[in-house]
C-alpha cells in the first residue's frame, strides 16, 4: 500500500482523519451539521466551510485555490439536501507538504481530498458516493506516466495532474470525474492514458479506503 | 441479516417489495433511486405488519440531528414569550420547547425553568427545514411522562450509537454493572448526553468515569472490571 490512513484521530470534532502518502501528511477535521452564521446559510442545502492550512506560514492565495478545488470535489459527493440551513466545517491541516510548495500542490491536494472524504465518513455526514484522488506526472525524457510521483519526480516532470474520481456500486463503477487538474505540456492521447491509469489506481485506493473504514467503524457498532 | 455498507453502494434488497426508508437511506427525488448515504451496518427487516421491508443503517456519529420520538437532554439557553430556546449539542441549531408542552400547562400556569437548566424531553416535530420542537409531556395523553427538569447530577458526553445501545438494547450490561456499585438516577438522551445522579457525589463521579471509559472502549466484556476499578479509585481518592 502506498499510503497510510486513520480515521477518528481527534476527540473534540465530529469526524477526523489522517492521510499519509510518501512524505505528504494531512490531518482533516469535520464539524457538522451545525448552526451557520446568517451569511453562510443556504435555504435548501448544507453550506460548506472549507479551510486548508499550509505546513508552514500562513494561508495564502495558493491555499485559497486548493480550497476551491477541494470544494469542487466535495460538493457533488455530499448529500447536501439532507441538511438544509445547516453548516459543515471541513478543515485540512497539512502537516508535511512532501513537495516543493512554490511549484507544486498536486500531492497536497490529492491527500486533502482523501483525508476530507475519510473525515466526512467518520462524521456520519450523508453522502451520495465515494471518492478517491491521486496525483499523476508525465516524465520529461521517457514520457512515462507515473502515479503518485515523489517530490523529485515532480521536479523532472513535463506535466503534473491531480485526478479525483467518484465511485458507486461497491467502489467498482466510476460515476464521474470530479476533478482533473492539469499543469504543463501534454497532448490528448496522454490525457486519455492518464485517465485510464488513474481509474485503475483510484479503484485500488478506494478498495483500501473501504477496508480501513470498515476496520475502524464496525468495532464501534458491535455490541 | 446485516452487511457493512458504504455510500452509493447498491442496496441488497428485493426490488419487488415496497421499501420503508430508515436512517441512512435516501431516495433521490429526481431519479427515484434508493441509495445508502451513510457508512455502517445495513439492517433489513421484513417483520413489519404491512409486508414492506424496513431498511436502515446503524452508523456511528457524534452530531445529533433531531428526529421524532427521540428522548433528548437539552440545556435552556433562552426564554421567549411562549417558548424556551433549548440547545441539544454545542454549536448545533437550537430547538424550541413551548410553555404549553408541560404537564398541567395553561396560559396562567407558566413553567419555572431558567437559563442554564437541564431538561429531559421528547422530540415532537423534526422537519429538517424547520426548527425542531421538543416537549416535556406525553402529548397523546397530556399527562406527565417522566420528563422535565434534571436537578443536580452530572452530564456525560458520549457518541450517539452508545446512547442508542444504552436506551434500546435490553441486554446491554452497563446499567446492571453500575447498579451493583451504587444507587443512581439516570436519563439517557439520544443526542449523545447521559445524565446521572447519586446520593453521594463520589458515587456520581464513579458512574461518570465508568460510563466515559466504557464508551471509549466499547467492549461489553470489560464493563464489570472498568466499573470496579473506577469506583475503587474514587473511594481511595476520597480517603486521602
Amino acid at each position: 500500500m502506498q499510503f497510510q490512513a486513520e480515521v477518528g484521530v481527534l476527540d473534540h470534532v465530529d469526524g477526523s482523519s489522517q492521510f499519509v502518502s510518501q512524505d505528504t501528511k494531512v490531518v482533516c477535521s469535520v464539524t457538522g451539521p451545525i448552526e451557520p452564521k446568517a451569511r453562510q446559510e443556504l435555504p435548501t442545502q448544507l453550506a460548506l466551510e472549507i479551510i486548508i492550512r499550509p505546513a508552514k506560514g500562513v494561508a495564502t492565495t495558493r491555499e485559497k485555490l486548493l480550497e476551491d478545488k477541494l470544494r469542487a470535489v466535495l460538493t457533488p459527493i455530499i448529500n447536501r439536501y439532507c441538511y438544509p440551513r445547516q453548516l459543515c466545517q471541513i478543515t485540512c491541516q497539512i502537516l508535511e507538504s512532501g513537495e516543493d510548495e512554490s511549484e507544486f500542490s498536486q500531492r497536497e491536494l490529492s491527500c486533502c481530498i482523501n483525508a476530507a472524504f475519510l473525515a466526512l465518513v467518520d462524521a456520519g455526514i450523508a453522502m451520495n458516493s465515494m471518492c478517491a484522488s491521486i496525483p499523476i506526472a508525465i516524465m520529461k525524457d521517457s514520457n512515462e506516466i507515473i502515479d503518485n510521483p515523489s517530490a523529485e519526480q515532480l521536479k523532472t516532470s513535463l506535466s503534473v495532474h491531480t485526478l479525483a474520481l467518484e465511485f458507486i456500486d461497491g467502489g467498482k463503477v466510476v460515476k464521474n470525474v470530479l476533478l482533473l487538474d492539469s499543469n504543463g505540456d501534454f497532448n490528448e492521447d496522454q490525457l486519455f492514458n492518464i485517465l485510464e491509469l488513474g481509474e485503475q489506481k483510484c479503484q485500488g485506493l478506494v478498495k483500501n479506503l473501504r477496508k480501513i473504514i470498515q476496520d475502524e467503524i464496525s468495532p464501534r457498532l458491535a455490541a | 441479516m446485516s452487511t457493512f455498507i458504504f455510500p452509493g453502494d447498491a442496496l441488497p434488497v428485493d426490488p419487488t417489495v415496497p421499501i420503508k426508508l430508515g436512517p441512512g437511506i435516501y431516495c433521490d427525488p429526481n431519479s427515484q433511486e434508493v441509495r445508502p448515504v451513510n457508512t455502517g451496518i445495513l439492517h433489513v427487516s421484513t417483520k413489519g405488519k404491512s409486508g414492506a421491508q424496513a431498511v436502515y443503517i446503524d452508523y456511528s456519529s457524534k452530531r445529533y440531528v433531531p428526529s421524532v420520538n427521540d428522548f433528548v437532554i437539552g440545556t435552556i439557553t433562552g426564554t421567549f414569550s411562549d417558548s424556551y430556546k433549548v440547545l441539544l449539542q454545542n454549536f448545533s441549531s437550537s430547538v424550541s420547547l413551548s410553555y404549553m408542552a408541560f404537564p398541567n400547562a395553561s396560559k396562567k400556569n407558566r413553567p419555572t425553568l431558567q437559563v442554564g437548566d437541564l431538561v429531559y424531553a421528547r422530540v415532537c416535530t423534526a422537519e429538517k427545514e424547520l426548527e425542531a420542537e421538543i416537549e416535556c409531556v406525553d402529548s397523546a395523553t397530556g399527562r406527565d411522562a417522566g420528563f422535565g427538569l434534571l436537578e443536580d447530577g452530572m452530564i456525560i458526553d458520549v457518541n450517539l450509537n452508545f446512547t442508542r445501545q444504552l436506551l434500546f438494547n435490553k441486554d446491554f450490561p452497563l446499567l446492571k454493572v453500575l447498579a451493583a456499585h451504587t444507587k443512581f438516577e439516570i436519563a439517557i438522551g439520544l443526542n449523545g448526553k447521559i445524565w446521572v445522579k447519586c446520593d453521594e457525589l463520589s458515587n456520581t463521579l464513579g458512574c461518570y468515569r465508568t460510563i466515559l471509559e466504557c464508551c471509549q472502549k466499547n467492549d461489553v466484556a470489560t464493563f464489570k472490571d472498568v466499573a470496579k476499578r473506577q469506583f475503587e479509585e474514587v473511594v481511595s481518592v476520597k480517603e486521602e
